[in-house]
């Protein structure tokens, strides 16, 4: 397929005024409009109640226990662990201790997870209906237009990417039909919505997606919704146990400081 | 003067500010309130850091006003807010009762929610300062027992046992704060510090644990010094206790650390502090800083000793 140097077509300038302008704009206003909608959807993360708390910080505790047992003495260090090995064991710090012999409930039936669950739809449904309604406009209106011509050449393999919508084999990949410059606004419009909401928008949908992909990341949530606390109880305990190797930080301090003068 | 100017007179006072230094913040009072406000993080920061300062220089009226816009933006049932208009209330109380009041106002509210820790926090200082000791004591315990990752009640926790000469268990707790902040280098010269006392307050001076404890001191303390250089609490640390070690009561047979490196340490510290105090006497740059009451306590240090 040879390349058409130079190729010109003839366009109506009112293809620019009244379809990339529109897009553009269109655009730009249901991301400022869900940026606001999902605000007013999202329920505040509902405070945990004290034992999940606890639940949740006695597990850290033994984690920093571990990472930082160098900087206490041996004799300390034994007796935190022989102390947090067995009440780890004994899931002294476990929300509902009974609930270790029980299979893992159901993520749908927890409340808290569900409640996670609500959120991520409501946020789902945020991207999912202004787009489809923006695509439906866009293929009613504007399906097959060829709107503009990219200023710098591109190879062939974008073709598919800038000419959706348009079945033209010959056509120089530079030309962008309006159901790709659809897409292009869909994903770069990121530094948009940034420079007018600020940098923590809801607005825009790579960041939205990227937060689903891991929901338990900026939620309070320590344990995920299908994890058993009392299992991971049990794995700390067990590398707590095994912990052999210990240096404490101060022996040999005074001769490091010695050394250093 | 705009908002980071001002954020940043606030950040330059320490923790503990002078009676001077807190009249100088607080007189900021009118041109922060006069400050649109942008409802951004660092402006409700300023906020409180203002509150605070006004209480303790005794300006009521404008701690009313500053908690009312904090209670207008984040509303009266979040914890921060409450804590806050609970510092509020203690400052203006006038009378024992008014104190047994805010203290019941705590208590009620952390009936319903246990887990307001800003609150909670308020009750064991208020309790500790009603001298109710040992309900303070407990209080925070159970506190830990909640939370066991949060540095500030363990420090706080240590404290308590250290005035009323539990030295063990103030040891643990810093022990405890050294866990979550491994490089929190005034942390271990505390622990230098409730070392060197607790050697002290034993009587048969010169016995094993003595040794023990002055050299378990030292080491703390040296351990602060090489977190942090030129940390002053630390130098002096040093010196004290190489000092008492080096006096001739303390038997030699217990030391595990020998004579020679005492001594040497003891003139490293010397060097450090000699420098410290003329250099921060003659405003040097590099000593910019040094709290003045300290210095003066260094120079009495070295003046004693030589």
């Amino acid at each position: 397929m040879a390349q058409v140097v130079g190729q010109q077509i003839l366009r109506d300038p009112a293809l620019f005024y009244w379809i990339l302008f529109p897009i553009t704009i269109v655009m730009i206003l249901t991301g400022v409009l869900r940026h606001y909608a999902t605000l007013l959807l999202q329920s505040a993360p509902k405070p945990l109640e004290a034992k999940a708390i606890r639940e949740q910080k006695n597990y850290l505790h033994g984690l920093n226990l571990r990472t930082n047992a160098n900087q206490i003495p041996l004799s300390s260090f034994t007796s935190r662990k022989n102390y947090l090995v067995q009440a780890f064991q004994s899931g002294t710090f476990l929300k509902d201790p009974d609930a270790s012999n029980k299979p893992p409930a159901n993520p749908m039936s927890d409340p808290n997870g569900m409640e996670t669950m609500m959120n991520m739809m409501k946020g789902n449904m945020m991207m999912i209906v202004p787009q489809t309604v923006i695509m439906g406009w866009i293929n009613a209106f504007f399906s097959g237009f060829v709107i503009m011509k990219l200023p710098f050449p591109l190879t062939i393999r974008f073709k598919s990417m800038l000419q959706s919508g348009v079945m033209t084999r010959d056509m120089d990949v530079r030309w962008v039909s309006s159901l790709s410059w659809y897409f292009l606004c869909l994903f770069g419009l990121r530094p948009v919505f940034t420079f007018i909401l600020g940098n923590d928008n809801a607005a825009d949908q790579t960041m939205a997606q990227v937060q689903q992909m891991n929901p338990q990341a900026n939620t309070q949530q320590l344990f995920g919704p299908g994890q058993d606390p009392a299992k991971m109880y049990l794995a700390e305990a067990e590398n707590l146990e095994v912990m052999v190797q210990h240096e404490f930080v101060l022996d040999g301090i005074v001769d490091r400081i010695l050394a250093r003068v | 003067m705009s908002l980071t100017n001002l954020l940043n007179r606030f950040k330059t006072v320490s923790a503990h500010p002078t009676p001077s230094e807190s009249l100088a913040l607080s007189q900021l009072a009118p041109s922060v309130l006069n400050l649109s406000i942008t409802d951004t993080p660092e402006q409700w920061v300023l906020y409180e850091s203002l509150l605070i300062s006004t209480l303790r220089t005794g300006d009521d009226t404008s701690a009313q006003l500053i908690l009312q816009r904090l209670a207008d933006r984040f509303g009266n049932d979040n914890a921060r807010i409450m804590a806050l208009q609970g510092i509020y209330d203690e400052c203006t109380a006038t009378n024992q009762a008014q104190l047994d009041e805010v203290l019941k106002n705590y208590t009620e509210v952390l009936k319903d929610d246990p887990t307001n820790i800003p609150v909670a926090k308020r009750r064991i200082t208020l309790l500790h300062h009603l001298s109710k000791k040992s309900e303070a004591i407990s209080a925070l315990t159970t506190l830990i027992d909640l939370n066991p990752t949060d540095a500030e009640s363990w420090a706080q926790l240590a404290q308590y046992y250290f005035e009323i000469s539990m030295y063990p268990q103030a040891i643990y707790c810093l022990e405890e704060v050294l866990l979550i902040l491994p490089n929190a280098y005034n942390t271990h010269a505390r622990l230098g510090e409730i070392h060197l006392v607790a050697a002290e307050s034993i009587n048969n001076s010169g016995s094993k644990e003595v040794v023990e404890k002055l050299e378990a001191s030292l080491r703390w303390y040296l351990r602060a010094v090489e977190l942090c250089d030129g940390y002053l609490r630390g130098y002096y640390g040093v010196k004290l206790v190489t000092g008492k070690l080096l006096d001739s009561k303390i038997s030699t047979a217990y030391r595990t650390i020998p004579e020679e490196k005492v001594n040497k340490l003891n003139s490293v510290a010397t060097v450090q502090l000699n420098d410290i105090v003329t250099g921060s006497e003659k405003g040097k740059k590099a000593f910019i800083g040094y709290d003045s009451a300290e210095v003066a306590a260094v120079k009495e240090l070295l003046e004693a000793t030589t």
